[in-house]
């Protein structure tokens, strides 16, 4: 059976998949860890599934659009990323530990 | 004209002036500031009314001064003006209310100088001036009854002036609940006569009164409004079968009892129904039911006057008995004698209630009279001015009781609307105060003297005298301005001209009166006889042989039983309305509001609780749920759009 080089091309659907995939796990993991470091690299991972979708459209419609919205993105992560952190550290110097739960005290 | 309007103006506004600024520094103690300038707020007020009265008289006299300030209100038919109006009506209430009132302001001044709160004691004497004023001034029945309700308001705050003391407190309240319900009927009627005339206005409802439609029976319009206002009358001026607060409402301080509560406040009723005069004499039945009811509340009240021994309700009760006077004045179609008579009442027993306040003053607070007596040898000038009012109330001439108390018993005689029946009770009555008036003289002036040693009476300082003096000399010559016409040959006196456009006279139709100078002569021998002979049994009974009206009340002791607990009227009025009321209500607690209402407020409270506390449960404070809440919304979301 002679190979169809078209069905096996990279299209738009794969790279939804992908995304898809990558957000779900994100999402799971956000939900279930207790973790907040772990839980903010699912965020990453979230963001950068939303990223991919971002670029594949973007190649997909020929627009340079949803490229600049990724650079939007990455730059914003990175803030989060700052101020997750930041609290988690503070979070930790009190508690020794970073469990989620421990961010309830937040509520003041 | 633009000054009467400033004029106007200043009537109205200078007591309400004196009110806020007394009413502003409430807490002051100044009593002589405080009364100085209320006194002189109401002296503004007379000196306006003199001027715009003064308008009435002479070659160029008008019929009337009248002003609209603004529209009051325009909505569908009803369109009321704020508008005053003085005519030969309204222009005697108005003299006689701001000249007694300056006087009762001045003697208040002396009273009321060691009392807590004076400020606030004027304040509400002029607030209740101002109320008088809307009352007596207003041209239509809508204004009238604002100011009926402001009198009420005041009276009930003065009344309970001294409210740490409950009784007193309670008396106020039984006055305002009692004139509540005349109110209720004088509203009833103020809607009758809008549905009738379509008009609230004095002047447009007697010029839209159907030409010699007299209504005959029980059920026509005009008599039922007529009726309606007529319960309000008694409400207001203590009437058969309302009359129960007044006597109570002696509480107040003593000045109070003198303006409000003899002079003017309970004339209003009087008032009411001589301003309407052309429309009462178009419903006779409406009449005779005024006639009887006020002769009944004339001669029941003397009667309790009789056995009372507190110096003040002595002089309630003949208050509400005058009161009846002019109400069976004003039932017989009498409508001027009846106002002459509210003019003279208003000068004698403002004269009596403020000496009977000097007498309490001078005794410490006491009011009882059996502890009083022999108090002429202390107070010379208060006894002086008393013995003239005591003249005047029981009738003898020339005092100014006579005249319009005769004019009252003569139309009660002769008019086509009168009966001898009343004419007889009148003259009972007539017999009954000049007794129970003497025996009030003597038992506080005469005999024998029966004060505490301990008590040492002292004569009133001259601002407490003058008003009295003022009052006495208007006592004496306040009469002269209504002489029987038998005694001035034919002519009519000065009153009846001056009456002659306002007040109309009673239809032909329902009758003629009597003329004849020699019955007239007769019947005003026979009841100032019987009133002299009365006097001086009281004086008999009271100073000459003082044990015998015990001796009497020995005698006769269910019927003096029953006098002196004024007929059981408060008794019965609580044993079968109050209480039953009472009664009922707390069943409609027990029963109606336990079961149904309160029992829907706990089932609606516990459902609200209920799905409160379902909604609690979501909001924990862990982020990781609420995460959780935000991937099923999208999750649903994505379902549905996908769908």
């Amino acid at each position: 059976m002679p190979i169809n080089p078209e069905a096996w091309k990279v299209g738009l659907d794969h790279y939804l998949y992908l995304s898809s995939l990558l957000f779900i796990f994100g999402m799971l993991g956000v939900l279930m860890r207790r973790n907040v470091i772990v839980i903010l690299m699912c965020i990453e991972l979230m963001l950068n599934a939303v990223n991919i979708s971002f670029i594949a459209f973007s190649r997909y419609a020929e627009s340079t659009n949803g490229q600049v919205m990724v650079f939007f993105v990455m730059t914003i992560a990175a803030a989060e990323a700052a101020v997750g952190l930041a609290l988690a550290v503070t979070v930790f110097k009190k508690f020794k530990e970073v469990n989620i739960r421990f961010f309830e005290h937040l509520k003041g | 004209m633009m000054s009467n309007q400033i004029l106007f103006a200043i009537l109205l506004l200078a007591p309400f002036v004196g009110f806020m600024f007394n009413g502003i520094r409430w807490k002051s103690h100044n009593a002589t500031l405080a009364g100085v300038v209320a006194t002189f707020a109401v002296f503004v007020s007379f000196v306006c009314s003199l001027l715009l009265v003064s308008q009435l008289f002479g070659a160029n006299a008008v019929p009337s001064v009248g002003t609209r300030f603004f529209e009051w209100m325009n909505v569908g038919g009803l369109q009321v003006q704020a508008g005053f109006v003085i005519d030969h009506i309204s222009a005697i209430m108005v003299l006689v209310v701001t000249g007694v009132g300056t006087l009762i302001h001045m003697f208040s001044i002396g009273y009321m100088s060691h009392d807590e709160r004076p400020s606030k004691y004027f304040a509400y004497l002029n607030f209740f001036l101002f109320n008088m004023l809307l009352l007596i001034l207003g041209e239509n029945l809508l204004l009238m009854f604002v100011g009926w309700e402001g009198v009420g308001l005041c009276s009930y705050l003065l009344i309970g002036f001294w409210f740490t003391d409950s009784e007193k407190a309670a008396a106020g309240m039984k006055a305002f609940i009692t004139n509540r319900i005349g109110d209720a009927g004088f509203l009833l009627g103020i809607f009758t006569l809008f549905f009738l005339f379509g008009t609230v206005n004095f002047s447009e409802i007697i010029a839209r009164l159907p030409a010699g439609g007299i209504e005959m029976g029980w059920t026509g319009p005009m008599t039922v409004a007529c009726l309606f206002l007529f319960v309000g009358a008694t409400g207001k001026s203590a009437q058969i079968p309302l009359y129960v607060w007044l006597p109570d409402a002696m509480a107040g301080p003593t000045p109070v009892s003198a303006l409000i509560h003899a002079a003017t406040m309970v004339t209003a009723g009087v008032y009411m129904i001589v301003r309407l005069n052309p429309l009462f004499l178009m419903a006779p039945n409406a009449l005779h039911v005024v006639a009887v009811v006020g002769a009944a509340t004339a001669f029941f009240a003397a009667t309790i006057g009789l056995t009372q021994w507190d110096i003040k309700k002595i002089l309630a009760y003949s208050t509400v008995s005058q009161l009846g006077y002019m109400f069976l004045a004003c039932g017989v179609g009498a409508f001027g004698a009846g106002l002459f008579h509210v003019m003279t009442h208003a000068f004698f027993k403002a004269l009596m209630f403020l000496g009977s306040g000097s007498v309490i003053h001078a005794m410490h607070e006491e009011q009882d009279v059996r502890k009083m007596g022999g108090l002429r040898k202390y107070l010379p000038i208060t006894h002086a001015t008393f013995f003239i009012g005591w003249l005047a109330i029981i009738g003898i001439p020339p005092f100014a009781g006579f005249f319009s108390k005769d004019e009252i018993l003569w139309q009660t005689a002769s008019s086509p609307l009168g009966h001898k029946a009343l004419w007889v009770v009148g003259v009972l009555t007539a017999g009954i105060t000049s007794f129970y008036m003497t025996r009030l003289m003597c038992l506080t002036f005469w005999g024998k003297s029966r004060v505490p040693k301990e008590t040492h009476p002292h004569e009133a300082p001259p601002v407490m005298w003058i008003p009295l003096a003022v009052l006495a000399v208007l006592s004496t010559v306040g009469g002269w301005i209504g002489i029987p016409k038998v005694m001035l040959g034919g002519e009519d006196n000065w009153l009846e001209r001056w009456f002659h456009h306002v007040i109309a006279p009673v239809p032909e139709a329902l009758g003629h009166a009597v003329h004849s100078h020699a019955l007239e002569w007769a019947a005003m021998g026979v009841s100032l006889s019987f009133a002299v002979i009365m006097a001086c049994l009281a004086y008999t009974f009271y100073v000459s042989n003082p044990s015998l009206p015990g001796r009497l009340a020995q005698k006769f002791h269910g019927t003096y039983r029953l006098i002196y607990n004024k007929y059981f009227v408060d008794e019965f009025y609580f044993a079968r309305i109050i209480n039953p009321l009472i009664d009922a209500s707390k069943g409609l607690w027990a029963y109606v509001d336990v079961n149904f209402i309160d029992r829907t407020t706990y089932v609606l409270g516990d459902v609200v609780r209920g799905v409160g506390s379902t909604a609690k449960s979501f909001q924990t404070g862990n982020l990781q749920q609420y995460a959780m809440y935000i991937a099923v919304g999208l999750a649903v979301t994505m379902f549905l759009i996908l769908r």
